[in-house]
């Protein structure tokens, strides 16, 4: 049996959203991620793990993950690997092929999006008038 | 309450109702003429709401791409109440105030699909979220008020909105945002019966009482650090009388605005007196600009004029 905690507003707001451990908590598809990814190393003049887990608004382990990925489909390389995050990354030739592919679908590249599900989840959650105003001294009954 | 409406005079039966629209979440018609403090109290309305809120920057549906966050809509909130560790795809932000006015058509509250850029950009209605959407200047829109009403009545009464992509398919967001209609037309002529009573509140801004001017005239004198006599706002208040004008709450803000500009064009430091409040109160008011019976011409007066005063000659204008 799963024991349930009701958080208030305020608890909530302290704590923010919660940090993803695995990619499939994202709820978002891992090829979606990839080809963000993707644009990302494409844009970026030295693309490293911690650059574009910022510009992706991820953790560096998950994004080191999607940048494997993209490694092992042969769309990037590893030029340097050095301190942990710093590994630089460039563009391989099936790399520019995919990317300029992607951009005739879609041009964003920017954060990692959350899915609407989750949108709307959040704004369920977050009830509009949970901490209410009051005024006792506005002197009407 | 009090704090967020501390800059404006209001009556106490306002203030509550206020207080029970914030509560409530449910939608507010505005109405008032012109100058008597409506945006003001619709603006300040957001100020009252407590807390800040999670939006993401982006949302993705099929695929597509929805950006939500806009830096010139969105305030993020102060490092000091952001958390140490969050998933960062969401951004802390106050609660966001949107003002549409005359501007508004049926289409901009749709998803904008950007040709060049292949992604969408969240309507303003999605941008306010958790915040206080202000629809200003209601009924003055190229679109018949009728159907404007007639797109939010579906999202009033569910909270949630239905919007449309490109490719046909119709999408479910959240619309949970308090709704403010502010208009100076008379309500009857722009919405049904029908809908007013979908409305949740409805509220009339009256103007001030001759008690409630001064007490705005002297917040608003103390502001910007106008000193003046008791003798000049018994004046103020004497014109209104003498002219028959109506007492608008905004009116003591724009007459010192105008003072403060003749203060500031004659170099002298901010003062009113009668006779600047007079020149400020023609300025403001409007009135005819026509060379009194003892100037006269003088002969070759119109090669050598120069500027013997800070005033501009009226030859000049």
């Amino acid at each position: 049996m799963t024991q349930t905690t009701l958080l208030s507003r305020v608890e909530l707001e302290s704590m923010g959203p919660p940090l993803a451990e695995e990619i499939s908590e994202l709820g978002i598809g891992e090829a979606f991620l990839c080809d963000l990814a993707l644009k990302h190393v494409a844009m970026l003049p030295e693309p490293t793990t911690s650059s574009v887990a910022e510009r992706l608004h991820l953790p560096r382990a998950l994004t080191e993950e999607i940048l494997e990925k993209l490694y092992r489909e042969k769309l990037i390389e590893v030029r340097l690997q050095t301190a942990i995050g710093s590994t630089r990354y460039s563009m391989l030739d099936r790399g520019w092929d995919r990317l300029q592919r992607l951009l005739s679908i879609c041009g964003y590249s920017g954060a990692a999006p959350v899915s609407l599900n989750d949108y709307a989840h959040a704004s369920a959650v977050h009830p509009f008038a949970s901490r209410f105003v009051g005024d006792s001294a506005c002197g009407v009954p | 309450m009090r704090a967020a409406f501390h800059d404006l005079i209001l009556p106490d039966s306002l203030l509550q109702t206020l207080g029970c629209v914030i509560n409530s979440r449910r939608s507010l018609f505005l109405t008032g003429l012109p100058g008597t403090g409506k945006t003001a109290v619709a603006e300040r309305i957001n100020n009252a709401l407590p807390g800040a809120i999670w939006i993401p920057y982006a949302v993705e549906i099929d695929g597509q791409i929805i950006r939500v966050f806009d830096s010139h809509c969105h305030r993020i909130a102060s490092v000091d109440d952001t958390p140490f560790e969050y998933d960062r795809r969401w951004v802390l932000i106050k609660r966001p105030l949107v003002v549409v006015g005359g501007e508004l058509t049926l289409e901009n509250a749709d998803l904008t699909w950007s040709e060049a850029a292949k992604f969408y950009e969240a309507p303003f209605q999605m941008k306010s979220n958790g915040g206080t959407l202000v629809i200003d200047d209601f009924g003055r829109q190229r679109v018949a008020p009728q159907d404007l009403l007639n797109r939010w009545i579906v999202p009033l009464e569910r909270r949630v909105d239905y919007l449309a992509l490109h490719t046909g398919k119709k999408i479910e967001v959240p619309f949970e945002q308090l709704v403010v209609f502010s208009t100076n037309l008379e309500e009857d002529d722009l919405a049904d019966q029908a809908f007013l009573r979908r409305m949740g509140y409805r509220a009339r801004v009256e103007p001030p009482t001759p008690a409630a001017y001064s007490e705005i005239f002297k917040r608003q004198a103390h502001t910007r650090g106008i000193r003046y006599q008791q003798s000049v706002l018994d004046h103020v208040l004497n014109k209104y009388r003498v002219e028959h004008r109506l007492l608008k709450g905004c009116e003591p803000r724009d007459l010192l605005d105008r003072a403060t500009d003749i203060c500031m064009f004659e170099g002298n430091s901010p003062e009113l007196t009668t006779q600047i409040l007079d020149v400020a109160w023609r300025n403001y008011f409007g009135t005819s600009h026509s060379f009194d019976s003892s100037y006269r011409f003088a002969p070759g007066a119109a090669d050598d004029a120069v500027m013997d005063s800070k005033l501009a000659d009226p030859l000049e204008l």
